[in-house]
């Protein structure tokens, strides 16, 4: 037991790279790693594009199960993140296609729709004029919490351009919610 | 407003607006959504060992490469023949064991340079006369200096 503890912990400590070489050769325990590594961020990049939480994590899980496939074509191992979260997002788009055009507004969840009350309604309003790039990073952002490092990984981009990206993303709907009348008499 | 103050406001917003659980990746749940590509990642282990066993197949199926193989064989086993054992010591060069072998070819052939045949046998008079009955006892460097005057 200790030693497949042990074995665990080896496994989750290996970089991208040598993960993603051993799952091209076959290794399931890497891709499985790879995999729970990731799915917070591939969640978060689907869910900022389907504004539903259970269709982004079957996009998550679809984008996985593409990825399993193609992995050999991956040229350059160290970008595994980028090209996941490329192959989500054609995961997500593809669900969006295959479904009746929704406005941008969480669909399914029964906690949301209790909270539901015009605060919500109009935050996901804005959020949903924003680009899919700037939605995308607000929702990597305050996903999990993931730092900038990670989210450089899954976006392909500087951390400068992150935060870059992020601000300007923020600013945008701070400005949106202040004209509807937020942040100034309810903080 | 500051941008800090912004901040706070914006993002308790967000959090309230969005549902930001961490969501957890269950690998059983995915392998049996997935049967096929869970399937088809695996089978490349046993792909990858194969491959190397074809690749070393493919090189030796090619006439060129059996008689390369049959060359280093043949070169190995001829040096295996030739290079001296373990046990077969060089010797080390020591004065000569007997008169005949003091009388080297270079003390006679600086003899014969310095004035022909008679040269020669003088040389060789003088080197068995000063010898005597002890040639083990005199080192090589002796026996050059005394040969070569």
């Amino acid at each position: 037991m200790s030693e497949l503890l042990a074995e665990l912990s080896c496994v989750a400590r290996q970089s991208d790279s040598v993960l993603v070489e051993a799952a091209i050769n076959g290794d399931a325990d890497s891709f499985a790693e790879l995999c729970k590594r990731y799915y917070p961020a591939m969640v978060a990049v689907a869910h900022s594009a389907l504004s539903d939480r259970h269709l982004a994590e079957d996009a998550a899980q679809q984008a996985f199960a593409k990825a399993a496939v193609s992995l050999p074509q991956l040229r350059k191992k160290a970008r595994f993140a980028q090209w996941l979260a490329a192959i989500c997002r054609n995961a997500a788009n593809d669900i969006i296609q295959s479904r009746k055009p929704v406005r941008y507004r969480e669909q399914s969840s029964a906690a949301a729709a209790e909270r539901d009350d015009d605060t919500i309604d109009c935050v996901r309003q804005a959020l949903g004029k924003l680009s899919a790039s700037a939605r995308e990073v607000i929702f990597l952002r305050f996903y999990d919490g993931l730092s900038y490092e990670q989210m450089s990984a899954v976006l392909g981009i500087s951390e400068q351009a992150i935060n870059g990206r992020l601000r300007r993303a923020k600013r945008r709907l701070a400005n949106y919610l202040r004209g509807e009348g937020f942040g100034r008499a309810r903080p | 407003m500051s941008e800090q103050e912004n901040e706070k406001w914006l993002d308790e917003l967000i959090r309230r607006s969005i549902e930001t659980s961490k969501p957890v990746f269950d690998v059983e749940q995915w392998k049996q959504k997935y049967p096929d590509e869970f399937k088809t990642l695996v089978q490349r282990s046993s792909r990858a060992s194969s491959r190397q066993l074809k690749i070393l197949a493919a090189v030796f199926r090619h006439p060129a490469a059996k008689v390369a193989a049959a060359a280093v064989i043949i070169v190995a086993v001829g040096l295996l023949i030739v290079r001296p054992g373990p046990d077969k010591q060089v010797s080390a060069p020591t004065a000569a064991r007997s008169p005949a072998e003091m009388i080297t070819a270079i003390s006679l052939t600086m003899a014969y340079r310095r004035g022909g045949m008679e040269a020669v046998e003088r040389q060789l008079d003088r080197t068995l006369d000063r010898l005597g009955p002890k040639p083990m006892s005199l080192s090589l460097s002796q026996l050059l200096q005394n040969s070569n005057g």
